[in-house]
């Protein structure tokens, strides 16, 4: 049974309804976009801060999804404002023109810590959603092997392992994300899955019993998240949904994990339920659908280059290629100057200096154009 | 006086200590009065003395002869022989030598200096001395073959051994590093397949320069240098043999993991782009991207390729490629 007071205070940990008063309107500016919905993003929003709209972002990350830092800065602004870059519109206007009957796409997002390639992803987790994509996100692949709750071994396969606080959690981020429009697809389940003496799923049951099952019994949890992402798979090739896999720090899956089984073995990332269940869907054979990774190097992981080759290892390498390899770098200088005037704006740069030219000059500078810097060294200021 | 004073009855005789020897010199000093009866008592050697009796001396002798050498003479007639250092016959004001405070002191001559007398010196090999020699030598000589270049002598005589000959100052002839003996053979020389040259450079490693394609092989394990020539030809002789052999296992054992280099025909990167059905050059080109990026190494020219090849192969919009 999931302790259901800590999903609830995940869920009020989110966004808190704030009296107008307290809340200041964005006012029209440069370093803005009207444009709020993702699927009219264009060249001309370049460099330009959208605002994600509420319900979106309660739906798409109320969870789990985003990065610390970037959850706690849209708490802090009452909003969550993403700059539309051109990594981001790349890997849309590749979508846009994809042909669902063809085998599905695979991008890789690398680049400098902090560069912004979780905040890419959230952009095309939001297009992909008002797009009507089904959404399967993995926001931190590692912590299925690093900084994992709790890891059971496997009920069908004795050297595999289970999640189930973990998976439930995930489930449960996967309802939040999904449930609309998965009840507007009405998907059913292709074939009965047994999960006890007593306990079944049959064929022809809508996905969302799979989900809700996962979601309450955390012992089925992690087959459940592999029977779902099979079954979605199947719908996505057979032309009934679109589909969208997400997989940050996907060089994760083959490293070896911190958790050790009891004859002392290593388990491997390939061991867990979960991952195998993601890795199903990195596999060339579906269509209807695509797959946006990003790599960063994880602990466990090759050291040296943080260059695609090298972090995903020759496996790694094996499994994705043909992929897109897609850098997100660091801000330019008219980007930064538009974060400033946004961190301006939100009344989060006090210094009266930082609004000069030759202040925001010193905090390009300092950050040399990188976000996550940058918000670090803004929050001093 | 005193005892002039206590002894009135002695008689009264001038005290024989009185009349003293005067120094051989039979000048007075300075600032004493000349007289006879009185003498000063001279005792040791005075300075100017001495060293008037030095400058006496030196007046005598002919001055050094670099002092007396003629600007054009012929040096190779002055010495014509290895010979100890000698200061005075070389016209050079030559310092050598340990001083403990280098920035007030300044190292010593070269007149009575041990340091220099004990290297070997080469006044006796200077430029036109050589040149005198090689002229007088010239005509034992033959003329160089005129088809005889530099890359002619490469593909002749490819092998190159090295050593090295050693002149020191010490109690033996012999010098422990004249032992070593180098050999640097370039590969092309050798009559090697691919698969052969693959085990070779697997057996030599490090010694392949990979620029000049050249394998140094360095033998120094025997006392005589004869003795380690001898040995390092046979050690090339041995890796040449050995990287011809084929054992049975090879061909069972080895896997893609052991190849040093990344071939696309029959990989798994070709098979994995089969399915797309793309055309031909679009599959070849992207065959090369992988290629060079496994090849090559990874970096961001490399990587750039692979995107625009990607971005072909998959049929998505250039502007994506381009970045």
């Amino acid at each position: 049974m999931l302790p259901r007071c800590r999903l609830t205070r995940l869920c009020w940990l989110g966004l808190r309804p704030m009296s107008a008063a307290a809340a200041p309107e964005p006012a029209p500016s440069v370093f803005r976009t009207s444009v709020s919905d993702p699927r009219e993003h264009s060249r001309s929003d370049l460099g330009r801060l959208y605002t994600v709209d509420r319900e979106d972002h309660r739906r798409l990350f109320q969870v789990t999804g985003l990065r610390k830092s970037l959850s706690a800065q849209a708490r802090t602004f009452c909003e969550l404002a993403l700059m539309v870059r051109q990594p981001a519109l790349n890997v849309l206007d590749s979508l846009r023109a994809s042909d669902p009957s063809r085998p599905s796409l695979r991008f890789l997002l690398y680049g400098p810590y902090g560069g912004g390639k979780s905040t890419t992803v959230a952009h095309v987790l939001h297009w992909a959603a008002a797009s009507g994509w089904l959404l399967v996100h993995f926001p931190e692949a590692d912590r299925w092997g690093l900084r994992f709750r709790e890891v059971t071994a496997s009920a069908s396969d004795p050297q595999a392992v289970d999640h189930p606080v973990d998976a439930a959690l995930w489930l449960a981020h996967f309802r939040a994300q999904n449930a609309a429009r998965l009840a507007e697809l009405d998907l059913r389940t292709g074939e009965t899955y047994t999960w006890s003496r007593r306990e079944a799923t049959e064929a022809g049951s809508p996905l969302t019993d799979l989900v809700e099952l996962g979601v309450t019994r955390g012992k089925h949890a992690s087959q459940c998240v592999l029977a779902l992402l099979a079954e979605l798979k199947a719908h996505a090739s057979a032309g009934r949904c679109r589909l969208l896999m997400a997989v940050e720090k996907v060089n994760a899956f083959w490293c070896d994990s911190t958790a050790r089984r009891e004859d002392g073995s290593t388990v491997k990332f390939g061991d867990m339920t979960v991952i195998r269940a993601a890795e199903q869907l990195l596999r060339p054979d579906w269509s209807g659908g695509a797959v946006l990774t990003t790599i960063a190097p994880v602990r466990g992981g090759p050291e040296g280059s943080h260059l695609p080759r090298h972090q995903l290892g020759a496996d790694g390498w094996r499994a994705l290629e043909p992929f897109v390899p897609i850098r997100v770098d660091d801000m330019s200088r008219a980007e930064t100057y538009t974060m400033i005037d946004y961190f301006l704006e939100r009344r989060w740069l006090q210094a009266p200096a930082a609004a000069t030219e030759r202040g925001k000059q010193e905090l390009f500078f300092r950050s040399g154009g990188n976000p996550g810097k940058l918000a670090e060294i803004c929050s001093m200021y | 006086m005193l005892s002039l004073c206590f002894l009135p009855a002695r008689a009264a005789v001038p005290s024989a200590r009185l009349v003293c020897v005067r120094a051989a010199s039979g000048q007075p000093a300075a600032g004493r009065t000349d007289d006879p009866q009185f003498r000063p008592l001279d005792i040791g050697r005075r300075r100017e003395v001495v060293q008037q009796a030095r400058e006496r001396r030196r007046a005598t002798l002919p001055p050094p002869r670099h002092e007396r050498q003629p600007v054009n003479q012929q040096w190779g007639d002055v010495w014509p022989a290895p010979r100890t250092f000698h200061p005075d016959a070389v016209p050079l004001p030559l310092r050598q030598g340990f001083v403990k405070r280098p920035n007030a002191q300044a190292p010593p001559g070269k007149h009575a200096n041990a340091e220099l007398m004990k290297i070997a010196n080469f006044l006796h090999l200077t430029p036109p001395v050589i040149e005198r020699q090689c002229r007088a030598l010239a005509k034992f000589c033959t003329p160089w073959p005129e088809g005889l270049t530099d890359e002619r002598l490469d593909e002749l005589r490819p092998l190159e051994v090295i050593t090295q000959d050693f002149l020191h100052a010490s109690p033996t002839l012999r010098h422990p590093d004249a032992r070593v003996v180098s050999l640097k053979v370039p590969l092309s020389c050798l009559d090697l397949t691919e698969t052969d040259r693959d085990k070779l450079l697997r057996l030599v490693g490090d010694r392949h320069d990979p620029k000049t394609d050249v394998i140094t092989l360095t033998a120094d394990r025997c006392p005589l240098r004869r003795q380690n020539r001898d040995y390092a030809l046979y050690l090339l002789t041995v890796l040449y043999f050995e990287s011809c052999k084929r054992e049975p296992w090879e061909a069972e054992l080895r896997t893609v993991a052991d190849a040093e280099k990344f071939v696309w025909a029959g990989s798994a990167s070709e098979a994995a782009v089969a399915p797309l059905g793309a055309a031909a050059d679009v599959v070849n080109s992207y065959g090369e991207a992988v290629t060079r990026l496994h090849n090559e190494g990874e970096d961001e020219s490399t990587l750039a390729e692979y995107r625009k090849a990607v971005v072909a192969l998959l049929g998505l919009p250039e502007h994506v490629g381009a970045n």
